[in-house]
C-alpha cells in the first residue's frame, strides 16, 4: 500500500488545487462561447433575421423556460451544499435540473420531427445546426450532471469531493445560456 | 474530520495477479466495438442508407463511437470515470518501464514524452508521404500516382499531418507539458488528468487522417476547402475528423499550461521573471483557445454540409466564408507554430554566450504583439479573392508584423553582440533557424504585397516561402531545443562532431531543396500540380534529390538522439550552466521534479559577475499552490475551505 497517499491526492483537492480546477473549468467555458458566436454569425450571414412562420414560437419559448429553470435549480444545489441532509438536497436538485434540461431536449426532438422547415432552407439549415450545437451541448452537460448525481450518491459530502457537482452546475448554467441565447437568435431576432 | 478519507478509492483494491491487457490492445478493441456499435446503429435507422454497410452519416458516427471506445480503453474508463463517480478502480499508476509510455499518464513529464513520440510518428509518416511527392515531381507526367487527385490527397496528408499532428504538437504538446511545469518550479499541472487522457487523442487524429484514402481521395489540401471539397469523395470526413481530434488534443494543453502557469509558479517567479520560454507557451496557448474552438465549429458545419447534405460554403452557399474562417484560424495557427521557436532563440542564446538577455521585456513585448496581430492579417491568403480595396489593410497589418516579430531577432542579436558564444550544436541549430526564417520572412514581405502576390499566388514560390518559415522556425529550433534538453530529458548528452555534422548537413540539403523552390515558382512551377511543362524538369529532379537528402538528414538526427538517449555519455546536472529552474533538479527529474519546492530569488537571464544564483531549493513546505495532502497525513480540506472554513488566503 505505498501508494495510498498518492491515491488520495489523485481524487482531494487543496484550496488551492481547487482554485486552479475552478478556473480551468470557467476559462474553458469562456471558450465555448466561440463555436455559438460562429454560428450566430452565420445565421446573421445566410439568413439575416429571417425566422420562418411555420416555426412554432410555443415550442421555443418552452424549452428556453425549461431550460432556465433547469439552470436555476441547478444553482441551487450549489448553495444546498451545507447543512445537515446536504446530501439528500443536493440529489434532488441535480436530478430535477436533469428532468427539466431532458423535458427540454424532448421539445426540441419532438420540433425536429415536425419538419417544418426544410434543411435545404437557408432557415432550417441554420435552425437545424444552431438548436443541433445546442443538443450536442445538453448531452455533454446531462452526462456531466449524471456523474455528479451518482458520485454523489457514494459521496460524503466533503467540499473537495463537492467539486465533481460544482463544475457540472456550471457547464449546465452555460448550456441554458447558449441555449436561451440561441432561442432569442433562431426564434427572435 | 476523519470521514473525508473513508471514500472508496483511498482503499484500492489490489493489482490483479492476472496481467489485464496492455491498455493500447484494449483501445483498440473498444475503438472497433464503438465504430460497430454506432456505425451499425446508423445504417439500421437511416432511411437514406443505400447499399454499402459504411456510408458517409455512417462513419461519422461510427468515427464518434470508436474515438469514445478507444479513450476508454485506453484509460478514461477506470483511472478517470470510475473514481469519479466514486466506484473503487483498480487502476494504478506505473512509476517506470517504458510501458508507462503505452498507457495512461499523469505525470507531465511522460505525457511530453508520449506527445513527442506520436509528434515524431507523424512527422515520420507526413515526411515519408513528402518523399513520394518529390520522387513524383521528378518527371512531368504521373509515375506513381495514378490519377492527379491520387497526389492531392498525397499533398493533403502530408500538410495536414505536419501542421496539427506535429508542429504544434511537438513544440506544445511536447516541449511545452515537460518543460513548462520545470521551468515554472511546479511539481505537477493542474489538469493531469485531462492531460493524460487528451495525448492518446493525438494518434487517434494520425490514424484517421492517414486512412483518409479509404473512403476515398480528397483534392483540398491542408486547408479541407470548400466548396472544393464538395466534388471529393468522403475521404474530407476523415480530413474533417481527424483534425477535430487533434485540436481538441492541443485544446486540452493550452488549457493545462494556462492554468498551470496561473497557479503552479514557484515562490518568487513573477510574471516579469518568467522564463521565455513559458511566456511563449502562453501566449500561443490564449492564441489556440480563442481560434481552436473557431476552426472546430467551422469543420463540424462543413462535415454536415457533405454528410446531410447542407449548403453553407457550396455555390449556392458562401464560399468566401469557408475560406474567411479558414484563414481566421490558419494565420494564428502558423504563429502557433513559429512563437514558441522565437522563445527557444532566446531561451537558448543567453545561456550558451553567458551573457544577460538583451532587450527582456522587448523579446517578451514581441511575442505578445505577434500574437495580437496574428488576428488581423488572415486575408493576405486571399488577395485573389478580393476587392483592391479589401487587400491594402491585410496587406498594410502584414508588413507591420514584421516589426514585433523584429524584437525577437532584437534580442537574439543583441545578446549575440561581442559575446564569446560557444559554437555547440544546439547553438548552432538556432543560428540556422533564426537565418532560415529570416529567408522565409523576407520572402513572406514579397508575398504581402498585392501586385507581386496576384504573380507569385499559387506557385512553388508560396511552398518555399512557408517551408522556409515553418521548418526554418520549429524544426530547426525543435532540433536545437531537444539537443539543449537531451541531457535533462536523459541524463546523457551526444557527440559534438556528430552533432554539429549531422546539423551541418540538415541545414545545406534544406536551403539547397527549398532555395529552389522559389526558383521553380518564379519560372511557373504551379502548387497542387502532379504533372508540369516539361521544361521545369531537370531543376525538378536536382530538387527532389536534395529533398531525399534532407529527409534522410532529419531521420539520422532523429536516430542519433535516440542513439544518445539511451547510450550517450553521463551528461553532467548542469552541463551548458544555464539559470533556468528546469537545471535545478536532477536529470530527468523525479516524479515530482523538485524535492523541495524551489523558490526563484533573482532574474533568471542575468549572467556576468556579481550575478546571483537565482533558483534555491531550501523553501520550506510548498507553495499553496501545490497539493499539500501529498504531505501532511493530517490534511484536512475543512480546515482550508473557501467559504468558512477558517483560513482565508
Ligand atoms: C521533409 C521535408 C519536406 C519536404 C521535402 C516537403 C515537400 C513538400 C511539397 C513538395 C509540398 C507540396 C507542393 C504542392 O503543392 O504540390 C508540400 C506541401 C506542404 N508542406 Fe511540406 N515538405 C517537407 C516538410 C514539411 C514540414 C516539416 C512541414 C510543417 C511542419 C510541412 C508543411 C507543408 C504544408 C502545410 C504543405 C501544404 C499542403 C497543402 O498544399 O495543402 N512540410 N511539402
Ligand atoms: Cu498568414
Amino acid at each position: 500500500m505505498t501508494n495510498a497517499p498518492e491515491q488520495r491526492r489523485s481524487a482531494a483537492l487543496t484550496p488551492a488545487n481547487y482554485r486552479a480546477v475552478r478556473f480551468s473549468m470557467l476559462f474553458f467555458i469562456a471558450t465555448q462561447i466561440v463555436p455559438f458566436v460562429v454560428l450566430f454569425e452565420a445565421k446573421y450571414l445566410y439568413d439575416g433575421s429571417y425566422v420562418s412562420p411555420q416555426a412554432d414560437q410555443g415550442f421555443g419559448v418552452a424549452g428556453a423556460v425549461l431550460m432556465a429553470l433547469s439552470a436555476w435549480v441547478a444553482w441551487q444545489a450549489l448553495r444546498a451544499r451545507t447543512g445537515p441532509d446536504a446530501r439528500e438536497r443536493v440529489a434532488t436538485r441535480l436530478k430535477v435540473a436533469a428532468g427539466l434540461g431532458l423535458l427540454a431536449m424532448l421539445t426540441v426532438i419532438y420540433q425536429w420531427g415536425l419538419r417544418y422547415a426544410s434543411p435545404q432552407g437557408r432557415f432550417g439549415e441554420m435552425y437545424y445546426v444552431i438548436s443541433g450545437a445546442d443538443m450536442v451541448y445538453a448531452v455533454v452537460g446531462l452526462i456531466m450532471v449524471g456523474i455528479a448525481i451518482l458520485r454523489n450518491a457514494r459521496q460524503d459530502m466533503a467540499p473537495e469531493r463537492f467539486w465533481t457537482a460544482e463544475a457540472s452546475v456550471y457547464f449546465w448554467v452555460y448550456v441554458a445560456l447558449a441555449w436561451i441565447a440561441s432561442w432569442v437568435v433562431v426564434f427572435l431576432l | 474530520m476523519a470521514h473525508a478519507m473513508t471514500v472508496p478509492e483511498s482503499g484500492h483494491a489490489p493489482r490483479p495477479r492476472k496481467a489485464p491487457m496492455p491498455p493500447v490492445l484494449r483501445a483498440f478493441l473498444w475503438a472497433a466495438i464503438g465504430f460497430l456499435l454506432l456505425n451499425t446503429f446508423v445504417i439500421a435507422v437511416d432511411p437514406f442508407r443505400g447499399h454499402p454497410f459504411v456510408t458517409g452519416p455512417s462513419v461519422v458516427f461510427g468515427w464518434v463511437g470508436a474515438a469514445i471506445g478507444w479513450l476508454l480503453g485506453i484509460g478514461l474508463y477506470d483511472a478517470v470515470l470510475l473514481p469519479l463517480m466514486g466506484f473503487p478502480t483498480r487502476w494504478q499508476e506505473r512509476q517506470q518501464g517504458w510501458r508507462r509510455y503505452w498507457e495512461f499518464a499523469t505525470d507531465h513529464k511522460v505525457i511530453g514524452l508520449q506527445y513527442m513520440m506520436f509528434a515524431v510518428g507523424g512527422f515520420l509518416i507526413a515526411g515519408g508521404i513528402a518523399m513520394l511527392m518529390r520522387y513524383e515531381l521528378m518527371t512531368p507526367y504521373l509515375t506513381i500516382f495514378h490519377y492527379p487527385s491520387n497526389y492531392l490527397t498525397a499533398v493533403g496528408i502530408h500538410g495536414t499531418l505536419m501542421m496539427f499532428s506535429f508542429a504544434t504538437v511537438f513544440m506544445i504538446g511536447g516541449l511545452g507539458n515537460y518543460f513548462v511545469p520545470l521551468m515554472i518550479g511546479a511539481r505537477e499541472t493542474v489538469l493531469s488528468k485531462l492531460s493524460g487522457i487528451g495525448v492518446w487523442l493525438v494518434p487517434v487524429g494520425i490514424l484517421t487522417v492517414l486512412f483518409s484514402p479509404l473512403l476515398g481521395e480528397w483534392s483540398t489540401g491542408w486547408r479541407g476547402y470548400e466548396p472544393l471539397a464538395g466534388q471529393d469523395a468522403n475521404g474530407i470526413l476523415f480530413y474533417y475528423l481527424g483534425v477535430l481530434a487533434l485540436t481538441m488534443s492541443s485544446l486540452i494543453v493550452a488549457l493545462n499550461l494556462v492554468a498551470t502557469v496561473m497557479f503552479r509558479r514557484a515562490p518568487g517567479l513573477t510574471w516579469g521573471r518568467l522564463p521565455l520560454f513559458v511566456w511563449g507557451q502562453v501566449t500561443v496557448n490564449l492564441l489556440m483557445l480563442i481560434w481552436f474552438p473557431e476552426i472546430q465549429t467551422t469543420f463540424v458545419m462543413a462535415l454536415l454540409d457533405k454528410v446531410v447534405p447542407l449548403n453553407f460554403f457550396t455555390a449556392t452557399g458562401s464560399p468566401l466564408t469557408y475560406l474567411m474562417l479558414f484563414w481566421l484560424f490558419g494565420h494564428p495557427e502558423v504563429y502557433i507554430i513559429a512563437v514558441p521557436a522565437f522563445a527557444i532563440w532566446n531561451e537558448i542564446i543567453p545561456v550558451m554566450a553567458q551573457k544577460s538577455l538583451f532587450g527582456r521585456q522587448w523579446a517578451v513585448i514581441g511575442l505578445v504583439f505577434v500574437m495580437m496581430l496574428s488576428g488581423l492579417v488572415w486575408a493576405h491568403h486571399m488577395f485573389t479573392n478580393l476587392r483592391n480595396s479589401e487587400i491594402l489593410p491585410f496587406s498594410f497589418f502584414t508588413e507591420m508584423i514584421s516589426i514585433p516579430t523584429g524584437f525577437a531577432y532584437m534580442s537574439a542579436i543583441g545578446t549575440l553582440w561581442k559575446s564569446k558564444v560557444r559554437l555547440n550544436t544546439p547553438m548552432l541549430w538556432i543560428l540556422m533557424s533564426m537565418f532560415n526564417f529570416l529567408i522565409g520572412g523576407l520572402t513572406g514581405v514579397f508575398l504581402a504585397d498585392p501586385i507581386v502576390n496576384l504573380q507569385l499566388h499559387d506557385t512553388f514560390w508560396v511552398v518555399g516561402h512557408f517551408h522556409y518559415t515553418i521548418i526554418g522556425s520549429m524544426v530547426f529550433s525543435g532540433f536545437g531545443a531537444i539537443y539543449y534538453w537531451l541531457p535533462k530529458l536523459s541524463g546523457r548528452t551526444f557527440n559534438e562532431t556528430w552533432g554539429k555534422t549531422l546539423a551541418i548537413i540538415t541545414f545545406l540539403a534544406f536551403n539547397l531543396t527549398f532555395s529552389q523552390f522559389f526558383l521553380l515558382g518564379l519560372h511557373g512551377m504551379n502548387r497542387w500540380v502532379p504533372a508540369y511543362p516539361a521544361y521545369l524538369q531537370p531543376m525538378n529532379f536536382e530538387v527532389s534529390i536534395f529533398a531525399f537528402i534532407l529527409g534522410a538528414a532529419f531521420l539520422g538526427n532523429i536516430l542519433y538522439i535516440g542513439y544518445c538517449w539511451r547510450n550517450g555519455a553521463q551528461a553532467g546536472e548542469n552541463p551548458w550552466g544555464a539559470k533556468t529552474p528546469e537545471w535545478f533538479t536532477s536529470s530527468p527529474a523525479p516524479r515530482y521534479n523538485f524535492p523541495v519546492q524551489p523558490e526563484i530569488v533573482g532574474s533568471l537571464y542575468l549572467y556576468g559577475e556579481g550575478t546571483k544564483v537565482p533558483v534555491v531549493t531550501t523553501a520550506l513546505g510548498e507553495l499553496a499552490a501545490t497539493s499539500r495532502a501529498t504531505q501532511d497525513p493530517q490534511f484536512d480540506w475543512h480546515d482550508y475551505a473557501p467559504d468558512g472554513g477558517g483560513v482565508t488566503s
